[in-house]
């Protein structure tokens, strides 16, 4: 800021200055919470005693908050306001600044999605920590009551898989990479996405308050009528998970829009990158299962706010878990299909040759994607008819062939050639050894006889993180590594990134698989003690785990450090042909200076010709 | 396509991507009510599960006629305003945008009436369905008429220009959407 002085010429106006997005709107939440719970509590509905929070205050306040926070991170002058015709001018944050801001450049907001997940990661990591310690004894020792040990292992669940699972790889490496996979330079509603990433970090704090009204001990499922047993906090579990997948529902339109109709020219379908596939079968995904579970987990608000007695012991109790598993095993697949398709992209880049039946993947992304509605009775064995469990049992059997689609494109595309041992080849070896044990015990668990013996043990227990963290995790990291170039100009460094994949490795496959046997041997879930001949074996898995848990600290360090002093190195370091790796690295503000024309595949490694032109002068246009 | 290049009409590269740009935003607009009827397959699922066709004699089926009627008027008067935006006619626009305001306002109280007062034991399974839903309609109503209005106040701030029409007709037909699902609503939940 410079001062006038007499006689200088009139300065220009002066820049409307505002506060930091972030306080700004963590101040306008926390204003917006406490009028609008007060005129609830105190005004609308007052309750006997007149306490500072009830049931309808604080959910009425907490979407105050929510709106709060979101225009106050810029929504009021970029969304709100334009929507009224009243436009004004926003200072753009520069440096480091726009990622704590409203920003509309994908890239920018690809980041902010990733930290956001990695921060939840972390978070949900730390109570997994917890849960282990616990669990080092057969009784009650670490935590002073079972509802709180409960309590900790619901919001790790919950904190994984609708922040991070859900997240990671569609709102923060989609978001990043597939405008520029396409050629685009920006996503089709770049507004939208600037919007929906702010949801991410108010929906992880939503859940981490939910102590503050009372237990919860129902797990990352929200299972109704058993909540009703608990005090409050189950209302910031629906409240917060619903922040989240409103975020996802958010990104998906977006990136489906962006797939349809931002293509570069000559992109067409049989040249879309495996990617891209990816994300748009979750995208349909998302597209219907998000706002049932959103319904659903707003009856269940209801159920407390009005009351209403929808899946109360009056209502109909079995309800909620057909819808909650309705959208639950597609949310499974949510995950784990855009790692598919990252293996699918990484491979013939390392083995430099064209990717094995292509179509036979794009096929298996997309049945998988179908048979993900006819399976969810899987999860609900234990109250059912055994005819009603046959059907279910047939299909969720039946989806592990698409499923092996997967591998076998992977696999031919390895076959005979010439296969670079990188660390994200690494990482993405080990995400396919160990889905394929998750899968594998999937099938078990498939069948009713076995399921009716497992269910609820630590064998499921096992089961979902082989397929979660085996299958996306480890091809998250794969991914951090594998575009890590791209994201900063620079290398890791191999060794450190070798030892990063042993590493976790080792503490996951020695954490989990004990797990399995674990579970045979009869040890249950949601539960903080058990018999004393169990013990050994949790003391050694929680020791795993503690490694396991080092091991992500160790990888997350070493990417940031590479990410802001590892070696410099050429713009296309694994000579990929895909459209993303055809710009500066790191991209500039706008990734394509001219838009490109894609005339070849980008899976073909056999010859080095060009899977792409760049005109120099923009041409006739046809279509 | 290439045909019509080569027939020289005058095509401009700008030409192309408004068109391109409104194919775009007409297909996203579509996802995005495909996924907003989710929520409505799911109530009324919900309702037909929880009390099959079961319709207590209590309810009030001409208030709730009455309502319909309002809003099917106020998507008669939306329908017209995307003409006259289509036209031009910012202030057309406004006149027929009013109606719709002033219709779907009193239909969309009229649903919260029901809310307050209604004829139902909220613990009976007939009764959470119908206020759950008639809840759902009231929601995607407020949320409706706010768009609404926003775009009476941007028409009334900046105008109809090409490029923004799509907007404006987007926002009425958002409207037509919360009318059209909630005559289904009042079919499913009043007469069958
Ligand atoms: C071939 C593929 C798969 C099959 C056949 C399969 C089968 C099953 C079955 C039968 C159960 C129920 C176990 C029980 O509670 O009794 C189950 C649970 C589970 N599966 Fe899978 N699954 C497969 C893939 C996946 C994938 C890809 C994921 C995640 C990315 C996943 C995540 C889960 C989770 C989270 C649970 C436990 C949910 C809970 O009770 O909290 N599964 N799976
Ligand atoms: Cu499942």
């Amino acid at each position: 800021m410079s001062v006038a002085r007499i006689g200088d010429a009139p300065l220009p106006l002066r820049k409307k200055q505002i506060m930091p997005p972030v306080i700004r709107g963590l101040l306008w939440a926390g204003i917006g919470f406490l009028v609008v719970n007060c005129l609830v509590a105190y005004l609308l509905d007052p309750q006997y005693g007149d306490p500072f929070i009830t049931q309808p205050s604080v959910v009425f306040g907490w979407i105050a908050a929510t709106a709060g926070w979101l225009l106050g991170i810029g929504g009021l002058e970029n969304v709100l306001l334009p929507s009224f015709g009243i436009t004004v001018t926003y200072p753009e944050a520069t440096g480091w600044r726009r990622y704590f801001a409203y920003s509309t450049n994908h890239k920018v907001i690809g980041i902010q999605y990733l930290v956001s997940s990695t921060g939840g990661f972390f978070i949900a990591g730390l109570a997994a920590m917890l849960m282990r310690i616990q669990l080092m004894g057969d009784h009650m020792w670490f935590f002073p009551y079972a509802g709180q040990y409960i309590e900790t292992v619901g919001i790790h669940g919950t904190i994984m898989m609708f922040s991070v699972g859900t997240v990671a790889l569609v709102g923060g490496l989609g978001n990043y990479l597939i405008p520029m996979m396409i050629g685009s330079n920006s996503s089709a509603f770049p507004r939208m996405s600037a919007l929906s990433v702010w949801l991410v970090p108010a929906g992880i704090m939503t859940v981490i308050l939910s102590p503050l009204l009372g237990e919860w001990t129902t797990g990352w499922r929200g299972y109704e009528p058993l909540a009703q047993n608990d005090p409050n906090g189950i209302l910031f579990y629906y409240l917060g998970v619903l922040a989240l997948t409103l975020s996802s529902l958010m990104v998906s339109l977006n990136l489906t829009t962006t797939i349809l109709f931002k293509r570069a020219k000559g992109l067409t379908w049989n040249r879309l990158p495996m990617y891209a596939w990816g994300i748009l079968a979750v995208s349909l995904l998302n597209i219907i299962w998000l706002p049932e579970i959103e319904i659903t987990f707003i009856l269940a608000v209801l159920d407390r706010v009005v009351p209403l007695p929808f899946f109360t012991a009056v209502g109909s109790p079995i309800t909620y878990l057909e819808l909650f598993w309705l959208f639950g095993h597609p949310e499974v697949y949510i995950i784990v299909v855009p790692a598919f398709a990252i293996w699918m992209e990484i491979m013939p880049v390392m083995a430099r040759k064209p990717l094995f039946a292509r179509e036979w993947g794009i096929i298996g992304l997309i049945f998988v994607m179908m048979l993900s509605g006819f399976v969810w009775a899987h999860h609900m064995f234990t109250n059912m008819r055994l005819t009603e469990m046959l059907p279910f049992s047939f299909f969720t059997e039946m989806i592990s062939i698409p499923t092996g689609f997967a591998y076998m494109v992977v696999i031919g595309t390895l076959w005979r050639s010439r296969f670079r041992m990188t660390v994200p080849s690494l990482f993405v070896l080990m995400s396919m050894f160990n889905f394929l044990i998750g899968g594998m015990t999937g099938v078990f668990l498939a069948d009713p006889v076995i399921n009716l013996q497992l269910h609820d043990t630590f064998f499921v227990v096992a089961h979902f993180h082989f397929t979660i963290i085996g299958g996306m995790v480890f091809t998250w990291l794969a991914a951090m590594y594998y575009w890590l170039p791209k994201f900063s100009g620079r290398m890791y460094n191999s060794k450190m990134g070798v030892l990063g994949a042993i590493w976790v490795f080792i503490g996951f496959d020695g954490a989990f698989s004990l797990m399995f046997i674990q579970g045979l041997r009869g040890m249950n879930r949601w539960v903080p003690v058990y018999p004393p001949y169990l013990q050994g074996i949790n003391i050694v898995i929680s020791i795993f785990a503690f490694i396991l848990g080092l091991g992500f600290l160790f990888n997350l360090i070493h990417i940031a450090w590479a990410m802001k002093s590892g070696k410099k190195v050429q713009e296309n370091p694994w000579q990929s042909k895909t459209l993303e790796w055809q710009t500066t690295s790191p991209p500039a503000e706008e990734s394509f200076a001219a838009a490109p024309v894609v005339t070849g595949s980008f899976y073909d490694y056999e010859d080095d010709d060009e899977s792409f032109s760049i005109p120099t002068t923009p041409g006739p246009v046809s279509m | 396509m290439a045909a019509r290049t080569a027939m020289g009409s005058a095509q401009t590269r700008s030409d192309v991507e408004s068109r391109i740009e409104q194919r775009k935003m007409r297909s996203a607009f579509a996802i995005f009510l495909f996924s907003m009827s989710v929520p409505y397959f799911m109530m009324i699922n919900v309702r037909y599960i929880m009390s099959g066709g079961f319709i207590p004699p209590a309810l009030d089926q001409t208030t709730g006629a009455i309502q319909t009627v309002l809003l099917v008027i106020s998507l008669l008067t939306a329908v017209a305003a995307v003409r006259r935006v289509q036209q031009g006619d910012g202030r057309g626009y406004k006149r027929m945008t009013d109606v719709t305001l002033f219709l779907g306002g009193v239909g969309t109280l009229m649903q919260g009436y029901e809310l307050w007062y209604h004829p139902l034991n909220p613990m009976s399974h007939y009764g959470e369905t119908f206020l759950a839903t008639v809840g759902l309609s009231v929601v995607m109503g407020l949320v409706g008429l706010l768009v609404l209005a926003a775009g009476r106040e941007r028409v009334k701030r900046i105008g109809v220009t090409p490029e923004r029409q799509l907007g404006y007709e987007l926002s009425s037909w958002y409207w037509v959407f919360t009318v059209i699902t909630w005559v289904a609503l009042y079919v499913e939940l009043y007469l069958l």
